[in-house]
């Protein structure tokens, strides 16, 4: 029996984990009033208080009866019993999407009597209580149209209520649509320009409003021969012409999602305009709090909030009025940050033991010149530190993106140090974990970075070496170019994690699952393949033999769509 | 005859064409009850409102924005039309007058209930139909246009089963758009001397006759002779341009200043508009006011010059014009036809200032209303009718006699429609095969009646002869320019059968290929100096 159960539990982890997790729970099934009985036939009957959940008489006959009767199109099975309407139904090559059973210990109970392997390989099943998660639940609609329902099983459970509702269940008839704003100018937007990327990648049609192709009208007013005060105000009020501008933008295109990055030029006026408009907000704020404090003012008129910082953060982002404030880290674009092979001459140019490419903050300015006696190479522009001249390459200018990644390769060791200007040594408020940490590792190169307090679920002890100060730091590097093959080890496990958990595409598609009604979000998810017109037409016209009202309408549409360009 | 609907999705100048058949239904069916249906994007044109009892917008460019920037919604475009549709009412119309020549129309047509059609359609088998006589004509005509002998207006008219009236198109301008363009001209100094509008523009480059050229006909007339100002868009705008670079003379620049209500407002106020074929040209013409018609390119005289008495067209005299349907021009060679000089000196003319001028290339024709309502423009240079008029007052006779084609004998009754001599030109060889068409014809029409009484066995070989018949017919008009008009209109009339029943089918097989012997029959006849066929017609 115990056998027989764990063969049916392996079955079931497979298709379904989150639903062998609740199975594995469940001690007691006598308490909860769930046996099993013998039918005449001799097969096994799951009871429920006494009630049997299929016919005692010829439960497999029974079942069949009730398949043959089923619609022939995709079909979730509401209510499992014992099991033999659901294998019916498959055994009838029904396409039986998802088995929901509103209470767990009737699906432990008949896993313990018979042998449903087939069946929990096959179709997933759910319990009921899982799918209190709308966008679980809309998934299910959206793959069938039809439920057929066991009743005995389904009978005085909250499922009976889903039956009755299934066929009125949303499902999305188009892709979503999300507007991604990006700042000005600043940081920022390249994380602007691969989350638009990354939504991209999801079935939503995507639009990015590039505020940077503004950059010079703001950057002129900024350089205008009135007193500051003057022209802080110009300037902000260019950024106020911006912000409704995007209002506009996301109301004529009738977008259903403005998700906007630090800085995106949204005020308050505009986020209130964009709910009236019952256009979601979401707003991803890609900074460190402490640093950057104008989210207090944002924070009510966003309908979701994502920082980059767990805890306290979060609990700020509540006290001031954040609706739904979630923790979101920072990301990847495996398309862009890639390994690199170098050429030779790459390599003579950005080949060394040790490397920090960045911003010369007062915190990375003090660590390197502790570091200055190592071979070392520093890239980035405003290094005007003596002691570190010497280290400067690249002219002491910007790099681009595509520089950054050769760095990383030729790097064997690349020095990845949160910034703080406040302090000379490490930041003393490690609870973000910056952009780079995942740059790095998506390339395939080795890094060693301050300790953070995110980091443990971000990479494990294996895959990411961290340091608390500057001696442990110089230990680590000794360490670490005298065994390049535990650099390469940990790289590589590291490139695999942030791919697997830590890319853009991963964070777009939670910001889309939570922001998003959830029909859309199924809609966007999971690749909803929708019918276009023309697909429409064909299809009407290779199975009728004659237009119908349906059909003409349906032309006259593609005909306008055709003619207006050519007016 | 109690609801008719008109839906005409066309442009301005389509839409004004339309108001002299409107004007003919209220004439004809006092108490019918008439919806107009326009377009969205054409909704502000002034049809007059005693034209109409409803007038229904069809949401094109709703439905076209929509589409642009979400095109997954096109199931809530579908419902929006649906709702379109059943807005119309659900009890049939007892006349659908379809003078949109489009998929788009066609479809509508499909789906709008009625219980008499007068225009095209596509049937429950997706293929496009013609229902009515006089539709059935104008898309023939597209295949053999030089013969085409009716303006549109009168088309629609006759389609609608109403004759002409001799009266124009009409316009609902409001007093303060007459106000504010006795303003706008006072304002630059305009109204003492005679005003000459001119309108560059036209919708496709073919149509339009150079601006520079049209800038130096301008500079013929002396400013103290007439004020000219530029009538048009604002897109128009670069036409403006460059004109200005050839003009010598002052002109007022109106492009872009005027909305739809004002440009009749300010053209009531010209003594002439000039103008290549445009919607201004309608404007105009239902204002009242002389047209000097510029047609090039595609444009034809016949079909759709300025719906009046006294207009002048000036039309290239050349083999290739006008351009035939679906054709593509390289050369654009007829905008040579004429010259600046005889634009300005036509200009002149038409405003009583000069004599009628004599371009070697090229023909002037001039509109009027004849004997039964309809407008006809004949050549007035060169004097004397060619054999291309010849022909084509033969088949307008031909068609006037063999559609139903309503008229009013009291309007214009003084004015003859056909006062040239027809016979004498043709050679023996084009009458022999208009003689053999119509042979032809006649054996297929024998052949389809055979068929109705025919046992089955032998109905399949009659189907085939009839078939090789028609054929044949559609050949010899691929050889014979003469009955072209009348082999298409058969071709047209055949596809459009949506019966499928034999008997029905060799019945109006029969009756079409009679109609079409007989038309070639009337016509080698007129040509070959039949005076009584003529008067019979």
């Amino acid at each position: 029996m115990r056998e027989l159960f764990e063969r049916n539990l392996g079955a079931l982890a497979e298709r379904a984990p989150d639903t062998a997790a609740i199975i594995r729970e469940i001690k007691d099934l006598e308490a909860a009033g769930v046996t099993v009985a013998r039918s005449a036939a001799g097969d096994p009957i799951v009871e429920l208080g006494g009630r049997a959940l299929d016919t005692r008489r010829d439960p497999k006959a029974a079942a069949e009866r009730a398949a043959a009767a089923a619609p022939a199109g995709p079909l979730v099975v509401a209510g499992l019993g014992s099991g033999y309407l659901a294998e019916a139904l498959l055994a009838s090559g029904r396409a039986v999407t998802a088995v929901i059973e509103p209470r767990a210990e009737v699906l432990a109970a008949a896993m313990h009597a018979r042998d449903l392997t087939r069946l929990l390989a096959t179709v997933p099943v759910w319990c009921l209580s899982s799918l209190v998660d709308r966008v679980a639940l809309l998934r299910l609609r959206a793959a069938a149209a039809d439920m057929v329902a066991h009743p005995p099983a389904v009978q005085g459970t909250a499922l009976a209520g889903l039956v009755d509702q299934w066929a009125d269940l949303p499902v999305a008839r188009r892709a979503p649509r999300v507007l991604v704003v990006g700042p000005i100018y600043g940081g920022s937007l390249e994380t602007a320009r691969a989350t638009a990327r990354a939504v991209s990648t999801t079935s939503a049609e995507t639009r990015l409003f590039d505020a940077s192709v503004f950059a010079a009208g703001h950057h002129e007013m900024g350089a205008l021969a009135v007193p500051d005060t003057e022209r802080r105000r110009l300037q902000g009020e260019h950024a106020a012409v911006l912000g409704r501008a995007i209002v506009e933008v996301a109301r004529e295109w009738r977008a259903d999602l403005v998700l906007a990055l630090a800085q995106a030029p949204l005020g308050a006026d505009d986020l209130e305009a964009l709910r009236r408009l019952h256009i979601a907000s979401a707003f991803w704020f890609v900074e460190n709090e402490r640093v950057l404090t104008y989210w207090r003012h944002l924070a009510p008129h966003y309908d979701w909030f994502y920082g980059i910082q767990p805890g306290r953060f979060l609990e700020r982002l509540a006290e001031a009025g954040a609706a739904r404030p979630r923790y979101l880290p920072m990301a990847c674009d495996p398309a862009v940050h890639r390994p690199v092979e170098l050429t030779a001459a790459e390599r003579a140019t950005y080949g060394c033991a040790i490397s920090f490419a960045g911003a010369p903050y007062l915190n990375r300015r003090r660590t390197l010149v502790a570091l200055a006696d190592l071979d070392f190479k520093i890239w980035g522009d405003g290094w005007n530190e003596p002691a570190l001249a010497h280290l400067v390459c690249g002219e002491g200018r910007r790099f681009d993106v595509e520089a950054m990644v050769r760095i990383f390769a030729g790097s064997a060791i690349n020095l990845n140090l949160h910034s703080a200007n406040h302090v000379t040594g490490l930041d003393p408020d490690p609870d973000f974990v910056n952009p780079r940490t995942f740059e790095i590792a998506a390339c395939g190169a080795f890094q060693l970075v301050d300790r953070r307090t995110p980091l443990p679920e971000l990479f494990a002890p294996d895959e990411m070496v961290a340091f608390g100060s500057v001696a442990e730091l110089r230990a680590q590097i000794a360490h670490y170019l005298a065994h390049p093959d535990e650099r390469a080890a940990i790289a590589a496990r590291a490139r695999a994690r942030a791919i697997a958990d830590h890319t853009y595409e991963r964070r777009a598609r939670q910001i889309l699952r939570d922001a998003l009604p959830a029909h859309l979000a199924v809609a966007a998810l999971d690749g909803i393949e929708f019918e276009t017109l023309p697909m429409a037409l064909e299809r009407l016209e290779t199975t009728r033999a004659m237009m119908d009202e349906d059909e003409a309408l349906m032309r006259i549409v593609l005909e306008v769509e055709k003619n207006w360009g050519m007016r | 005859m109690k609801r008719i609907l008109v839906l005409q999705l066309c442009r301005l100048g389509d839409i004004l064409q339309t108001t002299p058949m409107l004007r003919g239904i209220r004439r004809e069916h006092p108490g019918a009850h008439v919806t107009l249906v326009l377009h969205d994007v054409f909704r502000n044109v002034p049809v007059p409102s005693h034209l109409y009892d409803r007038l229904s917008i069809f949401p094109y460019g709703q439905v076209a924005q929509t589409l642009s920037t979400a095109r997954h919604d096109w199931p809530l475009e579908v419902s929006r039309l649906r709702e379109w549709v059943r807005d119309l009412g659900a009890e049939p119309f007892d006349l659908l007058l379809n003078l949109t020549h489009s998929d788009l129309a066609g479809f509508l047509c499909a789906i709008i209930p009625h219980r008499r059609l007068s225009g095209g359609r596509i049937a429950a088998d997706r293929t496009r139909i013609v229902e009515g006589p006089w539709f059935t004509y104008f898309w023939a005509s597209q295949a053999a246009r030089s013969q085409g002998c009716f303006n549109l207006v009168d088309v629609h008219s006759y389609a609608a089963g109403v004759a002409p009236d001799g009266q124009g198109l009409e316009m609902a301008v409001p007093a303060a758009s007459h106000q504010r363009m006795a303003e706008w001209l006072s304002s630059r100094g305009l109204g003492e001397r005679p005003l000459i509008a001119v309108q560059l523009g036209a919708s496709e480059e073919r149509k339009r006759w150079p601006a520079e050229q049209m800038a130096r006909a301008i500079n013929g007339i002396a400013p103290t002779e007439a004020d000219v100002v530029l009538v048009g868009a604002k897109d128009e705008l670069q036409l403006a341009a460059r004109a200005q670079a050839v003009l010598t003379r002052p002109v007022t620049v109106a492009m872009g200043e005027t909305s739809i209500t004002e440009l009749p407002a300010l053209l009531k106020r010209a003594a002439l508009l000039v103008t290549n074929d445009t919607g201004t040209m309608h404007v105009a013409s239902a204002m009242g006011t002389r047209i000097v018609d510029l047609s090039t390119g595609n444009v034809f005289v016949h079909e759709t010059a300025p719906y009046g008495e006294g207009h002048f067209v000036l039309e290239p005299s050349m083999a290739c014009f006008p351009c035939a349907a679906g054709s593509t021009c390289h050369h654009f060679s007829c905008r040579e036809a004429f010259q600046p000089a005889d634009v300005t000196a036509l200009v002149r003319h038409a405003l009583g200032r000069g004599p009628l001028p004599t371009p070697p290339g090229a023909t002037i024709l001039q509109g009027r209303f004849v004997r039964g309502g309809r407008v006809q423009y004949r050549p007035i240079w060169p004097a004397r009718a060619g054999v291309v008029e010849r022909r084509r007052q033969a088949a307008a006779l031909v068609w006037a006699a063999t559609l139903p084609a309503p008229e009013d004998p009291t309007v214009a009754a003084d004015v003859d429609p056909y006062p040239d001599r027809l016979a004498g030109e043709e050679t023996p060889e084009v009458l022999e095969a208009c003689a053999a068409f119509a042979a032809r014809a006649r054996d297929v029409q024998r052949l389809a009646s055979a068929l109705r009484a025919a046992p089955p066995a032998r109905q399949a070989r009659l189907g085939a002869q009839v078939e090789d018949g028609l054929r044949a017919l559609q050949m010899a008009a691929h050889m014979e320019p003469l009955v072209q008009s009348i082999a298409a209109y058969l071709k047209v009339r055949l596809d459009s059968v949506a019966v499928r029943d034999v008997d029905r089918v060799a019945a109006v097989y029969a009756r079409e290929s009679g109609a079409a012997a007989e038309r070639a029959e009337r016509l080698a006849a007129l040509l070959a100096g039949d005076y009584a066929m003529r008067r019979a017609g």
